[in-house]
């Protein structure tokens, strides 16, 4: 009888350990529910939240449906050197995001990686980007009113001519058609309370079962965007906060200079309409079908860098995540499928396999 | 420092329980082992000077540049192997030990209750973790200082920081490593009092970290990687980024202390309940 008293503590500390565990983060994550708004109202919050600062962690996550390796201890590099594989890395792999915002002019973004860091900062026109592994660094000048340099800047033009209230409004209208939109204020996210907006298509066809758009009730700031797949339990794609401090961050946080040692590079920023100009050289991808089914196709040639230019390695990859399919070859997500047909055109579309093939005949 | 009145006394028993550890020649080596890692990897960069980015463990590249990056590099290269291994033995020796070695009655003989003779073979313990941490840390900078230019370092997050500041982030390292080793410290006392091989507890010490570490490696167990006791162990990286990224430190602290108190728990369970032949 005296031992069962004495294993008593053993047996109780590790239940109330395991169960604080548990328990705790609900506990922290309750919010009192905001009062109930429209969606357009929600969107008029979100486009009326300008100029914050704040600071937060953000996680993203991905589950759509491809392989996964396992990533073994310190100093691999999941992340090749070759901007394909750093791509695909991004969004497939699970990252961590420190975010440190004051108004429109100074963000500094940190991709935490293990034992390693990416670094974007921005501070009025100054533009760094440092990546630790590699002691690269790089350095813009930006001048004030080219466009497409940066978000917040191109959203400004628009942001301009209609109020918050009335591009809501617009985006509300456009989206009716096709998507279910609804709303509701009891969700917490990062220990805030949000408004969830959830956008969900009214069409059978596509592979996205909806979308949910988590926002801050107290300012309006976007907190979470979670999109989650048809017949899968898990978020095929989520980011979002798992922590926020709306204080205003240190100024010397923006302040970068890059440590001794590190190689610079200061390239030409980029003619105004470099991406389109790029886009027009090459056959334009036209857009079959509307809403969330619409089907993306590249003729022949446009997709220019996979076929011909890639290297091995990426032949290999390409090879390795498709799969061979009637006209050609398939990659299949939970979220996007994308069929490289064999005459070199490329489908691509939120939409089953077998709704590319049928718009490839 | 004597045995013979220590219920009294417990902070002269923890001294004379340290006194034995630290005299030992078993802790003496392994300490001048885990000094061997920096001093081996600054030579061989020394040497070599073939430290380019991309290749090896975190940090070697800075290492020619920056004689205090050979305690980072150091610690990131013990900390899946060398640290665990060592804590395994001081941790898994506790109880078994004394027990085989005949001398765990004639403690308990002593009025000191069994709960606080646990509780000090577990401070002794930890602080085996926390001098073995240090040991790299001190060597490191001092075998960079010796090999490499020292300057202002550079943070992951590009950067730079002072000496001043420097000191502060390599104490809270320290601080950091030291308290993950904790948990597995903990582990260790527990499997210590299953037994009375000592082989047997500090070998299944040492392999529980390693497959722990593996499991990590998984991400197919991804939903069990926040309850292992070494996932948080290379976050001491959120210490080298500015600002410090506190959250993996507080993680860890309360990951470390779920696993310190459950298996304290069971460590006390057991031994207070043991039949003590030995």
């Amino acid at each position: 009888m005296k031992n069962v008293i004495r294993w008593l503590p053993a047996v109780i500390v590790p239940v109330l350990v395991v169960g604080g565990a548990l328990v705790a983060p609900a506990v922290a994550n309750a919010a009192s529910a905001p009062p109930s708004r429209t969606a357009q109202q929600v969107l008029a919050l979100v486009a009326a939240s300008k100029d914050a600062a704040y600071s937060g962690t953000i996680q993203q996550s991905s589950d759509l449906g491809l392989p996964q390796l396992p990533s073994v201890g310190p100093g691999s590099s999941t992340a090749g050197s070759d901007a394909a594989s750093q791509l695909l890395d991004l969004l497939t792999a699970d990252h961590s995001v420190r975010l440190f915002v004051d108004g429109a002019a100074k963000e500094r973004v940190q991709l935490l990686d293990s034992l390693a860091e990416r670094d974007v900062v921005r501070n009025g026109d100054e533009v760094w980007s440092y990546d630790s592994k590699t002691k690269k660094a790089t350095h813009l000048t930006i001048t004030a009113h080219a466009p497409g340099t940066h978000a917040p800047e191109t959203r400004r033009p628009e942001t301009q001519s209609l109020s918050p209230a009335q591009l809501a409004d617009e985006f509300i209208s456009a989206i009716e058609p096709s998507t279910k939109v609804s709303v509701t204020s009891t969700a917490s996210v990062a220990g805030r309370a949000v408004y969830q907006l959830e956008l969900t298509p009214k069409t059978g066809t596509t592979l996205i079962s909806h979308v949910t758009l988590s926002v801050d009730a107290a300012t309006g700031l976007p907190l979470k965007v979670v999109v989650d797949a048809r017949g899968q339990k898990s978020d095929a794609f989520a980011v979002g906060f798992s922590s926020i401090d709306f204080s205003t961050p240190a100024a010397a946080l923006f302040d970068f200079a890059p440590p001794k040692g590190t190689a610079v590079s200061s390239p030409a920023v980029p003619a105004e309409p470099a991406p389109s100009n790029r886009a027009t050289t090459h056959a334009k991808p036209t857009v079959a079908g509307t809403g969330w089914s619409s089907i993306v196709e590249l003729p022949a040639g446009a997709a220019g860098a996979p076929a011909p230019s890639a290297s091995a390695a990426q032949g290999k990859l390409l090879d390795e995540l498709t799969t061979p399919v009637g006209g050609g070859r398939a990659l299949q997500t939970s979220l996007l499928s994308v069929l490289m047909t064999s005459d070199g055109r490329v489908f691509a579309g939120a939409v089953p396999i077998a709704s590319l093939e049928a718009a490839a005949q | 420092m004597s045995r013979d009145e220590p219920g009294s006394r417990p902070l002269a028993l923890l001294g004379s329980e340290l006194g034995t550890l630290f005299r030992r020649r078993r802790t003496i080596a392994m300490l001048a082992a885990l000094a061997l890692v920096p001093i081996l990897i600054a030579v061989a960069v020394r040497v070599t000077s073939a430290g380019d980015a991309g290749r090896g463990p975190a940090f070697i590249g800075d290492i020619t540049q920056n004689g205090l990056f050979v305690a980072f590099t150091a610690l990131t290269v013990s900390i899946p192997l060398f640290l665990p291994l060592m804590v395994g033995v001081v941790a898994g020796d506790t109880i078994a030990g004394e027990a085989n070695l005949g001398t765990l009655r004639y403690l308990l003989i002593a009025p000191a209750g069994r709960l606080r003779l646990l509780l000090i073979k577990y401070a002794a313990a930890g602080i085996f973790a926390i001098a073995a941490v240090l040991v790299i840390v001190l060597v490191g900078i001092a075998i960079g200082a010796a090999l490499f230019p020292i300057g202002p370092v550079a943070l992951l997050s590009g950067d730079t920081i002072g000496a001043g500041e420097f000191a502060l982030r390599a104490l809270l390292l320290v601080g950091y490593v030291s308290l993950s080793l904790l948990g597995l410290t903990a582990i260790g006392l527990f499997i210590s009092t299953l037994t009375t091989v000592p082989v047997g507890a500090m070998a299944a010490t040492i392999v529980l970290a390693a497959a722990s570490q593996i499991a990590d490696a998984l991400p197919q167990l991804s939903a069990v990687h926040p309850w292992l006791f070494t996932h948080l162990w290379l976050g001491f990286a959120d210490l080298l980024r500015n600002p410090i990224g506190w959250d993996s430190y507080g993680q860890n602290a309360l990951l470390q202390l779920g696993y310190i108190v459950v298996f304290g728990a069971l460590a006390a369970g057991r031994f207070t309940t043991k039949d003590i032949l030995s």
